[in-house]
């Protein structure tokens, strides 16, 4: 049985704790209150761009290599790249496991089927899952929450445009969180290349791109391969600032919880200490009050 | 029936909204091929834009407003003027001390001779951007 000095320096330890998971959760929520803006800001400029290639494509009938699937000769192996977003720290439940283990199982079918497969690692925890696992290492970009920018998505992005249109990779795919609420994010994966525009139902207005008088400047097909390239530096900003914001979600979600748990636990140590005191108390007044009695007798 | 004599400006970064749906009467924009004036009854025109200086009339009004802008694109469509730019600064966005101090370590690099052709290209644009953002102050 513990002593009570010994109970009292437990309180004291979990009470520290508890102040930095609260602490940590403050943080969490403001910088997903920053991140989520940053997901609604980059909106209307996505929806923009891929409104406007889906009706130069469409009423011009241009093609571009970005947009083509690749044809791979049923002898030769197809090659994939899967861009794969976590964070570089822990202590955000399972945000870094989810994808790591989604990455894993890919990589274990891929192994089966005797296809290529390879990574990219955004973020360090899903290349340590990697690498302690002894699975398969990739490239990998750190500090992402930190210098989160577009310019740095516009690295990123031209880094898998020229894999790509080196013909490296058939088929480039991105695994991360989608930021669907405070407390849901889910692991989706997605293909980026070859690309594919889909447009915004509600509002598609190609009556101006199908008028023959429309001028184009430069040409519609130079114009589109400028957009294609904007649109796909979009999608990946699009994409980290969603893994931003989930892991800050999450993180809030975690810390909250071991707030909480860290309550209960200091609730029944205090219950153990305060019955432990009392019993140290009564004993003592027995003992008094029997050698009173012994005395007297 | 829609008024057509109006121009309405819309300008979207990666960031945010910079511009929505303001009344304009002129538009001066740095096209690809040169600077571009939009009035009412512009014909329809898609474009990319270069980096430089992009200035708007409000209706009724006689000053311009000017703005620099990196690479951008943009759509006019029946007295809608949609502008999509990676990076709009205005002028009382501009920090000149450090501007300055970029626009002198840029100068430096360029004239190194180490630089990749394609670092040039990117350090030029960047140059271009930097002294469009000082030429903001002069307008």
């Amino acid at each position: 049985m513990a002593s009570l000095k010994e109970i009292k320096n437990r309180i004291g330890s979990v009470k520290n704790t508890q102040q930095i998971t609260k602490a940590m959760k403050l943080v969490s929520t403001s910088k997903l209150k920053k991140a989520q803006d940053n997901i609604v800001g980059c909106r209307p400029y996505a929806y923009n761009i891929r409104d406007l290639i889906f009706n130069i494509s469409h009423s011009r009938k241009v093609t571009h290599e970005l947009l083509e699937e690749k044809e791979v000769p049923s002898d030769s192996k197809t090659k994939t790249l899967y861009v794969v977003v976590t964070s570089d720290r822990g202590l955000c439940g399972g945000f870094n496991n989810n994808i790591a283990r989604w990455a894993e199982a890919r990589y274990k079918e891929c192994l089966e089927k005797d296809n290529d497969i390879d990574f990219y690692f955004i973020g360090k925890k899903a290349r340590d899952y990697f690498r302690s696992r002894d699975l398969k290492d990739g490239e990998v970009k750190l500090n992402l929450s930190k210098d989160m920018s577009y310019s740095l998505a516009k690295d990123v992005a031209n880094k898998l445009l020229k894999y790509f249109t080196d013909g490296e990779y058939n088929e480039i795919y991105v695994v991360y969180n989608e930021f669907k609420s405070a407390i849901q994010q889910d692991v989706v994966a997605e293909r980026l290349l070859p690309l594919k525009v889909e447009p915004n139902k509600s509002k598609s207005k190609t009556e101006l791109y199908e008028d023959p008088d429309t001028i184009f400047e430069p040409q519609a097909s130079e114009i589109i391969d400028e957009l294609l390239k904007k649109h796909f530096e979009v999608q990946i900003y699009r994409v980290l600032s969603e893994s931003i914001a989930s892991e800050h979600a999450a993180r809030m979600t975690a810390m909250d919880n071991a707030s909480n748990n860290a309550k209960d636990a200091i609730d029944k140590l205090t219950l153990t200490y305060n019955k432990m005191r009392q019993a140290a108390i009564t004993t003592e007044l027995i003992e008094i009050t029997s050698g009173a009695e012994a005395l007297n007798g | 029936m829609e008024d057509q004599t109006n121009l309405k400006l819309t300008l979207v970064t990666p960031y945010k909204k910079v511009y929505e749906n303001i009344s304009v009467d002129e538009i001066r924009l740095p096209s690809e091929t040169g600077q571009t004036t939009i009035f009412a009854d512009h014909a329809g025109l898609v474009s990319t834009l270069d980096i430089g200086i992009l200035s708007y009339r409000k209706t009724g009004g006689n000053e311009f407003e000017h703005s620099a802008i990196s690479w951008g694109y943009c759509e006019v469509n029946k007295g809608n003027v949609k502008l999509l730019s990676d990076e709009v600064i205005l002028k009382d966005q501009v920090e000149v001390d450090k501007e300055k101090a970029e626009l002198q370590t840029l100068k430096k690099e360029l004239s190194s001779n180490t630089l990749s052709p394609e670092d040039i290209v990117l350090k030029q644009n960047d140059l271009r951007f930097i002294e469009a953002k000082l030429s903001l102050l002069n307008l």
